[in-house]
């Protein structure tokens, strides 16, 4: 039973400032690559075992992450990635946004770093990985 | 035809050539010396004057006097190492080592140890 | 009348890494209004400057944008210092160049990357990107940040690059000029690029004028526009020609900035042979009391800083008149009867940054 062989990845970007999202991309460049790991990155949401959010959630993107993540498919794992997805650091502060991502949906991994290196974002996934499967798990022997 | 060789030859080098890939996590990650990865305390060092804490843009830094503990949290943390700037026993330092991520948000606590007991020791 | 159907477009879309939602309004295949609905990334970050010192500010802007966030952080750094009169050292100002120039190149090798993806291209995506990692190398060795250092700071800079340094960064430059040269030839002379990007999303030269648009979109359209002919910082002795196309179409936008990364790399290497020896920052006293408008050339266009003081730590007012936002305008002029399957390389082509328009 392996999602754990060929985990799909699907990325959103909250309110990020780009440069996790940049990071999350540079994970899939020549340089990273995890493809390696089976790892692809689709667009549709149901498809996704595992959700990558970087940058914090404000007024306005709360209601398109919390319709991702009820979007996807069981078991699935939270990502958030980055100083501002986790606590939202000094953007938290702002008027207009709520904080981190784990104000509106359970996160399963939190990624530290501003902006978060590629090789802690693949540290996160691997983490995920085993989120994951105890899901499955659980699931399995509910 | 030339299209075809051309095309040839590039696939012939890319068989052969090294891989780009950093291969992470089998090999080590790659860091410079000027990195910035986490702020590491010299507790021994500290005097608990609280001006990290103070100047930190983001309130990642925690210091209490009376409990004689340094905090910080690296998921609030930017890495701007402006409290690196601002020790004056300079007694931070930025460590290339990126924090690892964790499946629960918690702070870093340092127990600084009394004048004391440095002496002591 | 043909019927209307409107087709929702994002805010989470494969092609786009950043939420934004267009309402397509379609006649068959062709778009006949657009009408954008903006605020997913909204933080408010303009207020911020109420509760931080006009210091930590600094970190703030440049965490308006991680892609052009060193350029981000000076264009603010450059008001604040204008407001309270001082004077930098000139090595300060070629280090900014240096940075700046090389975050030109980073952001426009991002941009061909995405817009090969866009179109299919995928291999091209992939080397745009491998060469990119080389440019990030150097700001990782430079700096220690990859995408955003916190270099700049109100009066120089934090970090000098010794002089070694400097000579050992020439040959990289030459280094990623030379794996950067195959590439661009692939964007200038391949069919497929052509065949995708020619004829698409055109903005004639008045519109662009009048539509205020700004960067690499006015300039491919045949409008020589370029804010570092202002002479801001250390470009009072380093000479930039602006770079201009006059198709006006998607094609000539990326030309153009094929083009600049070429541009970008020589101005680096005439920076490392230029800069000066001596300080990196003048003490800053006192607080910022009085306006000004700051006028920055970034990747994207031209970037406006407004900042007020009122001779206390915390500024009144902070405000942030992005590239992207000045081009929405000439975007919707493109879109305004082009395909539906043209949408996503036409909102590509003006280098589109959602993080910064809304801040
Ligand atoms: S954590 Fe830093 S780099 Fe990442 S989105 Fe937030 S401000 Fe940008
Ligand atoms: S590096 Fe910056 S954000 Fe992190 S603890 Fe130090 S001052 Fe605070
Ligand atoms: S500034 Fe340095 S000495 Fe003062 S509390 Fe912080 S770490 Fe300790």
């Amino acid at each position: 039973m392996s999602i754990k062989k060929s985990p799909w990845i699907i990325h959103y970007d909250g309110s990020s400032c780009n440069g996790c999202d940049i990071e999350v991309l540079a994970c899939l460049t020549p340089l990273y690559d995890i493809e390696r790991f089976g790892i692809i990155n689709v667009g549709n949401p149901k498809h996704a075992d595992i959700l990558l959010i970087t940058g914090g959630v404000n007024q306005q993107n709360k209601t398109v992450i919390k319709n991702l993540y009820d979007q996807m498919a069981e078991p699935k794992a939270v990502v958030a990635i980055g100083a501002c997805a986790c606590t939202g650091h000094f953007f938290a502060e702002c008027y207009n946004m709520l904080g981190g991502v784990d104000t509106v949906i359970p996160v399963d991994v939190f990624v530290p770093g501003c902006a978060a290196r590629p090789e802690v974002i693949i540290d996160g996934v691997v983490k995920a990985l085993a989120v994951l499967e105890k899901k499955q798990q659980e699931k399995v022997t509910a | 035809m030339s299209d075809i060789l051309k095309m040839f030859t590039t696939v012939i080098k890319s068989l052969f050539k090294k891989s780009t890939c950093r291969q992470y996590p089998f090999k080590k990650p790659v860091f410079f010396d000027r990195t910035k990865g986490h702020i590491q305390i010299d507790r021994e060092r500290c005097i608990l004057c609280s001006l990290c804490d103070k100047r930190c843009p983001t309130g990642a830094i925690n210091v209490d006097r009376n409990a004689r503990t340094w905090a910080i949290n690296s998921y609030k943390c930017i890495l701007c190492f402006r409290c690196v700037e601002v020790c004056p026993v300079t007694c931070l330092a930025m460590q290339q080592q990126y924090s690892a991520p964790e499946e629960i948000k918690k702070s870093e606590v340092v127990e600084i140890p009394a004048k004391a007991e440095k002496a002591k020791a | 009348m043909a019927k209307r159907t409107i087709v929702p477009f994002g805010p989470q879309h494969p092609v786009l890494p950043e939420p934004i939602h267009l309402d397509l309004v379609l006649e068959d295949e062709m778009v006949v209004d657009v009408l954008p609905s903006v605020g997913f990334i909204h933080r408010g970050l303009e207020l911020l400057c109420q509760k931080k010192s006009f210091q930590d500010m600094v970190f703030v802007a440049e965490r308006i944008c991680g892609i052009c966030s060193f350029i981000h952080g000076v264009g603010y750094c450059q008001g604040i210092e204008k407001v309270m009169n001082l004077d930098i050292p000139k090595r300060a100002q070629f280090l900014r160049v240096f940075w700046g120039e090389l975050s030109r190149v980073h952001s426009h090798l991002l941009w061909l990357g995405l817009a090969a993806d866009a179109i299919g291209f995928e291999s091209l995506f992939m080397h745009s990107w491998r060469v990119r990692e080389k440019v990030l190398a150097i700001f990782e060795e430079t700096t220690g940040g990859r995408v955003i250092f916190g270099a700049a700071k109100v009066g120089g800079v934090r970090i000098d690059i010794s002089q070694d340094k400097l000579d050992q960064l020439a040959i990289a430059l030459d280094e990623i000029q030379k794996e950067y040269e195959p590439l661009a030839k692939v964007f200038l002379e391949d069919y497929t690029v052509q065949h995708r990007w020619s004829e698409v999303g055109y903005l004639s030269k008045e519109d662009a004028h009048q539509l205020g648009a700004v960067g690499p979109t006015a300039r491919a359209s045949g409008l020589p526009q370029d804010m570092r002919k202002l002479r801001y910082g250390a470009y009072e002795d380093l000479e930039v020609e602006p770079i201009v196309e006059t198709a006006g179409d998607c094609y000539a936008r990326c030309v153009v900035r094929v083009k600049e990364i070429y541009q970008s790399l020589d101005l680096m290497r005439r920076v490392i042979h230029k800069i000066p020896a001596g300080e990196i920052e003048t003490k800053v006293t006192g607080f910022p009391q009085g306006e000004y408008f700051s006028r920055v050339e970034q990747p994207r266009g031209e970037v406006v800083y407004y900042v007020k003081g009122n001779g206390t730590k915390f500024l009144d007012r902070f405000r942030v008149r992005t590239p992207t936002f000045a081009n929405i305008p000439p975007l919707l002029q493109m879109l305004k009867g082009c395909t539906l399957a043209d949408v996503p390389a036409i909102v590509l082509s003006i280098d589109p940054c959602i993080s910064c328009t809304e801040r």
